[in-house]
């Protein structure tokens, strides 16, 4: 089924809770009262509304599929990780979908129905072809409309790192994991594009004599592991991948990265960059970067990561002071294993 | 924010023909690329203008390549007829990367 529904207001969405925040103040922001005012010490980095008209431009170009590789790539391998969960989920929630990546590998058999959630409306209008039954939400990855413990699986392909309060983005959707539910995210890592960043940072300085972020800000891997475990997840997996592409050159990496609705967002970005600039970054980048064939590579670092909401059933950390069995004995473990079969 | 996109599209087609442009300068490019590069090195400062003479000369071959194919299609206008120049497929064959000193 397709239909897309306008995010409710913060103010009626969500848990239907009996209790306002004490003060009376009935009918504001359910958000704050469940997850606070925005983390403090969290800087509004990235520029929401200018994020959403990129990808909205991005996704109306007249060839999507030209510049949609690694979201394809990226949405393929988490598909990967949710068949390699032994269960089905019969209810899931993708968040950042863009146009739908991940539900396009999935199967009926294992995912029951998808809600894909984006800011863009024209990528929830192309979306790519997909066996499960869809419902297509207009809704911010920070503000998700739904209630607690409504999704088995929440999926998420790079779109998280241009989310300005990550901690609260993790909470949120523990908070709409049912218990025993299992979060699979993929997001742009630390490593991603360092090529495109050190030739942009040398060419300004030794153009302009300064230079301004033009590549936006990742996360750390040990930072993802902390914030995981703060919004509540357990047993988390985080591991690594790298993927590069090769390109004519630097132009046509920035062509790319624009294709993908992936430019520059930040707030502190300078709004203009010189020809010159460009010209002498796109030297540095094919003379120190450059592949033997005249191409230049771009890397992408992918993490990926998953975490489960707590339920009785998932296996505990044994209490200390309960072994049975000492690692002193572990060369006659042949031995034990046989007297503990008869 | 004209409407009709025309500015956008003009800007647009010109820096379109800036990877022919360097592809055309791999030599200036090169030496441009080492003089920042040998900055990079420990005990090199990189500051501005440090590399301007290589600068110069890159950009004035840059400049200077005169435009013989037709411009590349823009996403925005209908696409172009059958036996144009194919410009996402052109990449740098041929280009031997060397340094000549002068």
């Amino acid at each position: 089924c397709r239909r897309l529904v306008l995010p409710a207001p913060p103010r009626e969405a969500g848990c239907g809770c009996g209790g306002g925040p004490p003060s009376g103040s009935r009918g504001a922001s359910s958000y704050s009262f469940l997850f606070g005012d925005s983390t403090p010490g969290v800087v509004n980095v990235f520029d929401r509304v200018l994020k959403r008209k990129q990808k909205n431009w991005a996704a109306q170009l007249p060839e999507p599929l030209k510049y949609d590789y690694l979201k394809e790539e990226v949405g393929g391998r988490v598909a990967d990780r949710v068949y390699d969960i032994a269960r089905d989920f019969p209810l899931v929630l993708d968040i950042g979908s863009g146009r739908g990546y991940i539900a396009h590998h999935l199967n009926k058999e294992v995912v029951g129905k998808i809600f894909q959630a984006d800011i863009a409306e024209n990528a929830l209008k192309n979306t790519l072809e997909t066996e499960i039954p869809t419902v297509r939400v207009l809704a911010d990855e920070e503000f998700l409309p739904f209630k607690e413990n409504t999704f088995d699986l929440v999926v998420s392909s790079l779109s998280l790192h241009w989310v300005n309060d990550l901690p609260r983005a993790f909470k949120q959707i523990h908070y709409v994991l049912k218990p025993d539910g299992v979060f699979i995210g993929a997001m742009f890592g630390g490593d991603t594009l360092f090529e495109l960043r050190c030739s942009l940072q040398l060419a300004e300085l030794e153009r302009e004599g300064g230079f301004s972020p033009h590549i936006s800000p990742f996360t750390a891997v040990s930072d993802l592991g902390h914030l995981l475990g703060r919004a509540g997840f357990n047993t988390l997996t985080v591991d690594t991948d790298e993927i590069q592409v090769n390109f004519p050159g630097m132009f046509e990496v920035m062509e790319d990265l624009q294709g993908m609705g992936e430019s520059n967002c930040s707030w502190n970005r300078k709004p203009l960059l010189h020809r010159e600039t460009m010209l002498a970054a796109a030297a540095i980048y094919q003379e120190m970067y450059g592949n033997e064939d005249g191409s230049v590579p771009a890397t992408f670092q992918i993490y990926y990561m998953i975490g489960w909401k707590y339920h009785d059933s998932q296996a505990r950390p044994a209490q200390r002071g309960s072994a049975t069995v000492s690692f002193g004995d572990l060369g006659k473990i042949n031995t034990l294993m046989s007297h503990g079969k008869k | 924010m004209s409407g009709t996109g025309a500015v956008w599209s003009r800007v647009r087609s010109r820096i379109q023909s800036f990877p022919e442009r360097l592809a055309t300068c791999g030599v200036e490019a090169a030496a441009y690329g080492k003089c920042v590069q040998a900055a990079t090195a420990p005990g090199g400062d990189l500051r501005r203008n440090l590399c301007a003479k290589e600068f110069e000369a890159l950009r004035n071959c840059f400049v200077a390549v005169v435009r013989t194919a037709s411009p590349p299609p823009s996403p925005f206008l209908p696409p172009a007829p059958a036996g144009s120049a194919a410009y996402l497929g052109a990449w740098p064959a041929g280009r031997v990367v060397e340094t000549v000193q002068p």
